[in-house]
């Protein structure tokens, strides 16, 4: 992979990140269940910045950014609590590893970002019920 | 969906193939006389100043001395704070994950207890610089550096967590292999978990063994 690709690829997650976390903060009671609403309203207005980044870093390699897809899927039904949680969780996990990977195929500032990205969502998905794990971001291991 | 996990066809590496990319910096380790070198020597060139090991083994020879300073200190403090010892378990589990992967890494020449003493170049001692303090010598010594009350030594810990994040973000940043720094970025983001577990972990008095 290109680090232009993983640059690409990384967009294309917070694309979907982006999505899900409204369709998540949407669903979820700011009244009954207000910590997880404020975890999902920080967790949104993150990724939608580094949504932003992305696509300045993309341009700046003098490509297009790829574009959102109309919709994404929710991970889980999405109905409950317990559900709204997992699927916040099922987010993160999937950026953790999406970062993971842009560490393998950058180097420099891109890398860098890339490690301060996997680490906030390392320590994120801990509040959405995850468990630390000796290799966050890399399931082979 | 174009889900964040799914990575093309051979970005990500099966474990096996993880491993392989830490084995393969230790059979790489001793730069050997290649042809090009071979072929300056024959036409009399004074051969350039090299490493006498891979970059990148220097890097995980850094790492692997940062866990296992890790381990003294969190071994120390559950020999201290025996009521710490569940807490910590898990930590010292991934820590241990980590120490072995990078073990693995490490010919025995460029063992940790060697390679940090006679590291000369700048990037090595910052990288020592930032790493969790070192351990005192002797077990009984580690202990009495803990400190006395559980809930400053489980400070203690955070605290070094949070340094061994930083340099292994370092250490990662310097790798030159891709598939070995994201090895080594997914170890900080773990190292980056248990200080954030730990620091919310709530630790009364008298919990000294």
């Amino acid at each position: 992979m290109t680090p232009q690709e993983a640059l690409q690829k990384t967009l294309a997650g917070e694309h979907a990140a982006v999505y899900l976390y409204g369709v998540i903060g949407g669903r979820v009671s700011s009244s009954s269940a207000a910590e997880l609403w404020q975890r999902v309203r920080d967790a949104y207005t993150l990724h939608r910045g580094r949504r932003d980044q992305l696509m300045a870093m993309v341009r700046a390699t003098e490509a297009e950014p790829v574009e959102a897809e109309v919709s994404y899927e929710l991970p889980n039904a999405a109905g409950t609590p317990a559900q709204l949680q997992r699927a916040a969780l099922s987010v993160e996990q999937r950026c953790a590893a999406v970062y993971a990977d842009m560490v393998g195929s950058t180097s420099g500032a891109n890398r860098q970002w890339a490690l301060d990205a996997l680490e906030d969502s390392a320590v994120r998905l801990l509040g959405f019920g995850g468990e630390p794990e000796p290799f966050p971001g890399i399931g082979e291991l | 969906m174009p889900t964040p996990s799914r990575a093309p066809h051979g970005a990500r590496l099966s474990r096996r193939a993880a491993l392989a990319t830490v084995a393969a910096l230790a059979g790489g380790a001793l730069v050997g006389c290649t042809p090009d070198r071979k072929q300056r020597r024959r036409e009399g060139e004074p051969a350039p100043v090299e490493p006498k090991v891979d970059p990148d083994v220097a890097v995980a020879a850094e790492a692997l001395a940062n866990q296992e300073r890790m381990i003294d200190l969190l071994t120390a403090t559950g020999e201290r704070h025996g009521r710490l010892v569940e807490l910590l378990a898990p930590v010292v589990a991934t820590h241990e994950a980590h120490a072995g992967l990078l073990s693995d890494a490490v010919p025995d020449e460029e063992s940790p207890a060697t390679s940090l003493s006679s590291s000369s170049d700048g990037e090595s001692s910052a990288g020592a610089a930032t790493s969790p303090s070192p351990a005192p010598d002797s077990s009984e010594d580690r202990r009495t550096a803990v400190a006395g009350d559980p809930a400053r030594a489980l400070a203690q810990v955070v605290a070094a967590e949070q340094e061994l994040t930083t340099a292994t973000k370092r250490h990662a940043f310097r790798a030159q292999s891709g598939a070995f720094a994201r090895i080594l970025g997914s170890m900080a983001a773990g190292a980056a978990q248990h200080a954030d577990v730990l620091a919310s972990a709530q630790v009364g008095k008298g919990a000294s063994s």
